[in-house]
């Protein structure tokens, strides 16, 4: 009944015909033939090896004989390993036995170590400000460089688009009122006090809290980290300290210059909807635009930025082993990244209203 | 007597409810090229890591030079790293930096010596194991082989008294190999250096090392010297030196 081979490629068919067979049998006594069979490999043999328990779930019990020396030999190498091994971690527990240890689990896991790596983070971002050791030169500057030059023109670009178009949607309404001129206020505060510093973190979230988290957790899983450790230099204040310093420099400005643009794209919308010109709308702008405002954008940048580096370092050393968790990281960083922007931004919000 | 500079006492180590060292206990002398054995996986460079104070919270005491690794801080860790070389079991060079940049990286950070005598001791370095033209090269374009002999010139850019190797041998072409063991005799020899080796090269053993340290399942099951150690009735340990110089199993 078997024909000449059973291997890899035909051992499915092989085990879907007999289950059938099995369903449709009325003998309870099977006898499996393997005179013809002349080629069999692992997956064949373990075939094989199954049908008797296979066929017991039909209660049938059966034979299987006939085999030639070659292919006994064969399935003598490829037998089933006995498994006897437990998985430590698959307990059967009720749904709120789990759900108790998964919060407790994520407060020891993330936020207890996630507190300790902003106080460490902080700790040596004073301390390392004046000493130049513990760290590459040129550091520093490669990290401004890669953090927030390269970021300039996308920032730029997408704070203008945004501009644009809360101008836009805005000067329908204001229209409605005749209160076109205060478009000028609406756009310049907007930008200034919340957009700017918004659109600038998210987007520095996006590019660099996904390549800090993956620098980081790359060169954990190769054990860089442990070797600077036993050169005597901390991961921290080698690999991170940089680009907390790097970060804090650079993001004001990139946020000081993704507000022009932004509020340059509510100019542009205002010229063309609302017949405000540049010359009036540049006028009106020292009237409406605060220090406070001012200084308020540029202190949520600086803690932006530090939210940024400090998820993306504290992902990259969660690291599990392998490439694959480096991605997994990567993306819980800017994930998490982003959340915890937004969060911010709502309590300094609150903070300075 | 011989200075003991490696004291390790009942260490332990589990991960994840999996327990792989158990109670491990052994020391090191001054001088000694100490070889630990052991089968894939049974725990090895977990105890290198170990040693070196990566896993601070682990059971049990490693003793260094007179100092409790458990109890380093900022400052002590410092100075007691400059006396260490480690060789990690996959290079674990800084990939972001050239070769000579990652074995200079020690010297700029720990001592003061001006950019040309530096470079001069990076290129001496590179060429105690034949690595001279890897020197502007990133440690992506290397060879399996190339890496490892880089990072063994990064391990002993210090001049340590104290020596890690993670499998340096692994890997390497016979005659490759036997360079790397003269380099290792050499500074021990020149330099007193202690070395600390794990390694599955038979050959290679039974050229260089005085001390055998067998790991098996995350027990220590021989320490003693070499000679001992080929005469020695533990079956795995037989086994080893049997297979490995060319015997059947
Ligand atoms: N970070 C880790 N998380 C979980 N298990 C680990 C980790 N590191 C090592 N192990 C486990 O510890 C055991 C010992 O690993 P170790 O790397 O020390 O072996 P080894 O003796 O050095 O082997 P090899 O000769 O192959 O290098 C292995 O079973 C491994 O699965
Ligand atoms: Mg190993």
């Amino acid at each position: 009944m078997l024909n000449n081979k059973l291997t890899i490629s035909n051992t499915a068919e092989f085990l879907h015909d007999l289950d059938n067979l099995f369903r449709k049998t009325k003998e309870t006594n099977l006898t499996i033939d393997l005179a013809k069979l002349n080629e069999i490999d692992s997956a064949g043999s373990l075939a094989i090896h199954q049908l008797p328990e296979i066929a017991a779930k039909y209660h049938i019990s059966i034979k299987i004989e006939n085999a030639d020396e070659k292919i006994k030999r064969k399935m003598e190498l490829f037998r089933p390993v006995a498994v006897n091994f437990t998985n430590p971690r698959e307990k059967k527990e009720g749904l709120f036995m789990v759900l108790g240890e998964k919060t407790s689990h994520f407060f020891t896991e993330y936020v207890i170590s996630f507190l300790y790596l902003v106080s460490d983070i902080l700790y040596w971002s004073i301390k390392d400000l004046f000493s130049r050791k513990h760290r590459r030169k040129g550091e520093v500057i490669n990290q401004a460089i890669s953090i927030g030059v390269n970021a300039l023109p996308i920032v730029m670009a997408m704070a203008f688009i945004i501009g644009l178009v809360l101008a836009l949607q805005s000067s329908f309404q204001l229209r409605n009122f005749g209160a076109n001129v205060y478009i000028v206020d609406l756009t310049v505060i907007a930008m200034m006090a919340e957009m700017g510093p918004l659109i600038t973190a998210i987007m520095v979230a996006g590019r660099s809290g996904s390549s800090i988290a993956a620098e980081i957790a790359t060169m954990k899983v190769t054990a860089e980290t442990d070797a600077l450790q036993t050169m005597g230099l901390n991961p921290i204040r080698f690999v991170v300290i940089p680009k907390i310093y790097g970060s804090l420099i650079t993001l004001p400005f990139l946020t000081i210059l993704a507000c022009m643009a932004g509020i340059i794209g509510g100019a542009v919308a205002a010229n063309f909807y609302l017949d405000i010109t540049p010359e009036i709308f540049f006028n009106r702008m020292p009237l409406v635009l605060y220090q406070k405002d001012i200084l308020t954008g540029i202190f949520k940048s600086l803690c932006f930025a530090f939210i940024i580096v400090i998820t993306g370092t504290f992902f990259g050393f969660k690291v599990k082993e392998g490439a694959e968790g480096v991605g997994k990281s990567t993306t819980s960083a800017v994930v998490a990244a982003i959340a915890l922007v937004i969060i911010a931004d709502l309590v300094l919000g609150i903070l300075f209203y | 007597m011989q200075e003991k500079i490696i004291d390790v006492k009942n260490l332990s180590v589990s991960f994840d409810e999996r327990q792989i060292l158990e109670d491990v206990s052994f020391s090191v002398n001054q001088g000694e090229i100490a070889v630990i054995l052991g089968e894939s996986g049974s725990g090895k460079s977990t105890i290198l890591k170990h040693m070196l104070g990566l896993f601070p919270l682990a059971p049990g005491t490693v003793t260094i030079f007179g100092q409790d690794i458990a109890e380093l801080d900022e400052d002590i860790a410092m100075k007691f790293y400059r006396k260490l070389g480690v060789f990690y079991q996959n290079g674990a060079l800084l990939n972001s930096l050239t070769v000579a940049e990652n074995i200079a990286l020690p010297l700029e950070q720990h001592t003061d010596l001006p950019a040309d005598i530096i470079e001069d001791l990076v290129r001496t370095k590179l060429s105690l194991v034949n690595l001279n033209h890897a020197f502007h090269l990133y440690p992506s374009q290397l060879s399996g082989g190339m890496l490892k002999r880089a990072a063994l010139a990064r391990a002993i850019i210090m001049d340590p008294p104290l020596l890690f190797c993670d499998e340096p041998g692994a890997g390497l072409d016979p005659v490759s190999l036997a360079t790397l063991d003269e380099l290792i005799l050499n500074l021990r020899d020149q330099l007193g250096m202690t070395v600390v080796m794990v390694t599955h090269e038979v050959t290679s053993i039974l050229r260089i090392a005085n001390k055998v340290i067998f790991v098996n399942k995350g027990r220590i099951a021989f320490e003693g010297s070499l000679e001992e150690a080929q005469i020695s009735d533990v079956p795995e340990l037989r086994a080893f030196f049997r297979v490995g110089t060319g015997g059947k199993k």
